[in-house]
């Protein structure tokens, strides 16, 4: 019974099962598929990098405990992005990180490519983002945020608790401040 | 689904249609707009150029993330510590003197942050429902559409009566919208209902269970109540119907307004005068004090305990601090303004939009354009004191509100009339004919002031700022109409 929810479980993490699978080797494979992922989200969320890493692996620590009582986890990336949500809603130190990253990006960016014009415009654009991302709610990033990591609308609402219909609201709010940072 | 080739699409469905959730349907329908329309295809390119620079952004924000502070391992040596701290492990190790205590200190962690058993929806909705009966207590609740909000007590549903149609006809009780009875009850009629419970935090970081129930026959598709976790109150409901109707109904504070009073003996209860206004004027007059009243998404509304709570949604944090500080002196007072979303003010209606590239252009048109965003917001205020001081509530007020009354709406009607001379002046318009007197009440003439400003300004719009390229335009006379209707509803 646990292998075969481990099987459908790894399925829905985008892997088929080559050979049968315990929840331990399930939660280690998908551990290391996501934990960055779910780490880089925590991090833009608020939390230190402590804080994150810590939140992330007790994320897939809860992920075996539940599949190993046999529950019916249909979509344990989403799951685990939901509980890592959750846990770092009870230890979030604050938004002061997202906009520490804000400062950050820019010398990240601008280090790429060897055309200094085209550096310098691609740090413009990403500078003008940033400012507009800063206008949104943090439920309006982590709807951008999340699904930019690939979560259809019905993983994000589940995630961070709103309806599907606020998210596809919070996301086109959020592409239509972005569409109007860059091209007004 | 709004595509035909002479309405274009808007971001959402274009946003939807690449992010895969449209029906087969509305894809085909938008994507054959999309090949007959280079606007919505430009449009559509934007969005697309938009996602692909936060993808990006993204990425770059990723590569600027601090390395973890430890190596990552493997899950695998937590899960078999996890194992060993199980009941009937034995320890390998002597267990030091502060062991107890730390295995309290975890128990206690454990209770609170250990997952916990999702009750289902139906187990849910008779918990909380069975709580209702116990205390049962009117209170106040905001409800907000797409394009309205107004606040009134559950029960006291006389207002809205197109919102209350369409709760009838979706099954669900108009009178008490905000109650796990009524979502129990609504569910309860679906031939269909599919359920979600999730356990989670709201934007104030209060734990809550939400329970969405989605039906395929309904006219509401998907209803979602919101409960605190510890005592199972309702906090919010929200009604999506099936043509985008969405409807929000919020408890407006945890406060109860008024004692507990049964459902029975309350709707025999004479009715008996409200708290006397003052209060709700007093606050009318401060907002007056720094033009809050003017255009400010502010609502302002008494409480069955005499309580006057301020309200708004969308202010911004500085104007809402002014707001605070101005009424910090009054007395009973509780501001309460909505922060969780900054949300889109409804479709032009009360308020005028005036695209910056107009005041290059025209500064003739500006200048009436303004005057008529200020005459509006002037005539709308005017309008909401008759709404909230009807005659017979006027009839109760002590001759210092009346006064009070009185001297406020002075100050709108004074500069009602100044703003009509002034945009008289600007487009030069031929001397003014006697108005006819006007009859009726001072709320009366209010309501046609704010229709007559709403015609007025509808007519510069279209003649000074082309808002609407297609159509006939209509003419100076008709202006010079609606300018008048204004002059006859300030005498």
């Amino acid at each position: 019974m646990v292998r075969a929810i481990a099987a459908k479980a790894m399925s829905a993490w985008g892997r088929e099962a080559a050979a049968p699978m315990t929840v331990r080797d399930l939660v280690e494979a998908a551990f290391v598929q996501s934990r960055e992922e779910i780490y880089v989200y925590l991090i833009t969320f608020g939390l230190d990098a402590g804080a994150a890493q810590e939140a992330t692996q007790e994320a897939f620590l809860r992920l075996h405990v539940e599949l190993e009582k046999g529950t019916q986890i249909r979509n344990p990336r989403a799951w685990a992005f939901r509980v890592a949500h959750n846990l770092a809603l009870t230890s979030r130190a604050g938004q002061r990180r997202t906009q520490e990253l804000d400062a950050e990006i820019e010398s990240t960016v601008a280090c790429g490519g060897t055309d200094p014009e085209r550096a310098l415009i691609d740090k413009e654009r990403m500078r003008l983002l940033a400012e507009a991302l800063n206008g949104l709610s943090s439920q309006q990033r982590q709807c951008l945020h999340l699904r930019a990591r690939g979560l259809r609308y019905q993983e994000i609402a589940d995630t961070i608790g709103i309806a599907p219909s606020t998210v596809g609201e919070f996301l086109q709010r959020g592409i239509a401040r972005l569409r109007k940072a860059l091209h007004e | 689904m709004n595509s035909s080739p002479w309405t274009h699409l808007d971001e959402r469905q274009l946003l939807r249609l690449d992010d895969g959730e449209l029906s087969e349907r509305e894809s085909a329908e938008v994507r054959a707009h999309l090949q007959a329309c280079w606007q919505c295809r430009h449009a559509h390119e934007q969005v697309r150029a938009a996602v692909s620079d936060y993808v990006r952004y993204l990425d770059a924000v990723s590569a600027s993330v601090p390395a973890p502070p430890r190596p990552w391992g493997t899950i695998e040596a937590r899960i078999r510590n996890t194992r060993q701290s199980e009941p009937g492990v034995s320890s390998r190790y002597p267990r030091p003197a502060w062991y107890g205590a730390v295995a309290a200190t975890l128990l206690i962690a454990l209770f609170f942050f250990w997952p916990k058993r999702v009750l289902t929806a139906a187990e849910l909705l008779q918990q909380a429902a069975s709580r209702e009966k116990a205390a049962e207590a009117p209170r106040a609740i905001r409800i907000r559409t797409r394009t309205a909000q107004f606040t009134r007590t559950v029960r006291n549903a006389s207002e809205n009566m197109a919102l209350k149609r369409r709760f009838d006809a979706a099954g669900y009780s108009w009178q008490d919208p905000l109650s796990a009875r009524s979502f129990s009850e609504w569910r309860d009629t679906l031939k269909d209902p599919k359920d979600r419970v999730v356990s989670t935090r709201d934007e104030n970081g209060v734990p809550v269970h939400r329970i969405a129930t989605a039906s395929q026959t309904s006219t509401v598709k998907e209803a979602t109540l919101t409960l605190r976790e510890g005592d199972l109150r309702p906090l919010n409901t929200v009604l999506e119907f099936r043509d985008n109707e969405r409807v929000e109904i919020s408890e407006v504070d945890d406060i109860e307004l008024s004692p507990a009073v049964p459902v029975e003996s309350r709707a025999e209860e004479p009715s008996k005068p409200k708290v006397p206004a003052a209060g709700e004027l007093q606050v009318w007059a401060a907002l007056r004090s720094i033009g809050a009243d003017l255009g400010d998404p502010v609502e302002v509304r008494e409480s069955g305990d005499g309580a006057v709570t301020i309200s708004g949604t969308g202010i911004e944090l500085q104007r809402q601090q002014e707001i605070r500080n101005t009424v910090a002196s009054l007395p009973g007072i509780r501001v309460q303004f909505d922060t969780a979303e900054r949300v889109a003010l409804p479709p032009r209606g009360d308020t005028v939009e005036v695209p910056v590239s107009r005041a290059e252009t025209d500064k003739h048109a500006d200048r009436l354009l303004d005057l008529s965003d200020g005459l509006l917001a002037r005539a709308h205020a005017l309008h909401r004191l008759a709404e909230r001081f009807p005659v017979a509530r006027e009839s109760r007020l002590s001759e210092r509100d009346l006064a009070l009354l009185r001297s406020l709406r002075s100050d709108h009607l004074d500069a009602v009339r100044d703003h009509v001379r002034r945009l008289r002046a600007e487009l030069r318009m031929p001397a003014a004919t006697p108005a006819s007197q006007p009859t009726g009440s001072w709320q009366q003439s209010a309501e046609r002031l704010l229709t007559a400003a709403r015609e007025t300004d509808e007519a510069l719009q279209q003649i000074f700022a082309a808002a609407r390229a297609e159509g006939t335009r209509p003419t100076l006379e008709h202006l010079y109409a609606t300018i008048t209707r204004l002059e006859e509803a300030v005498q």
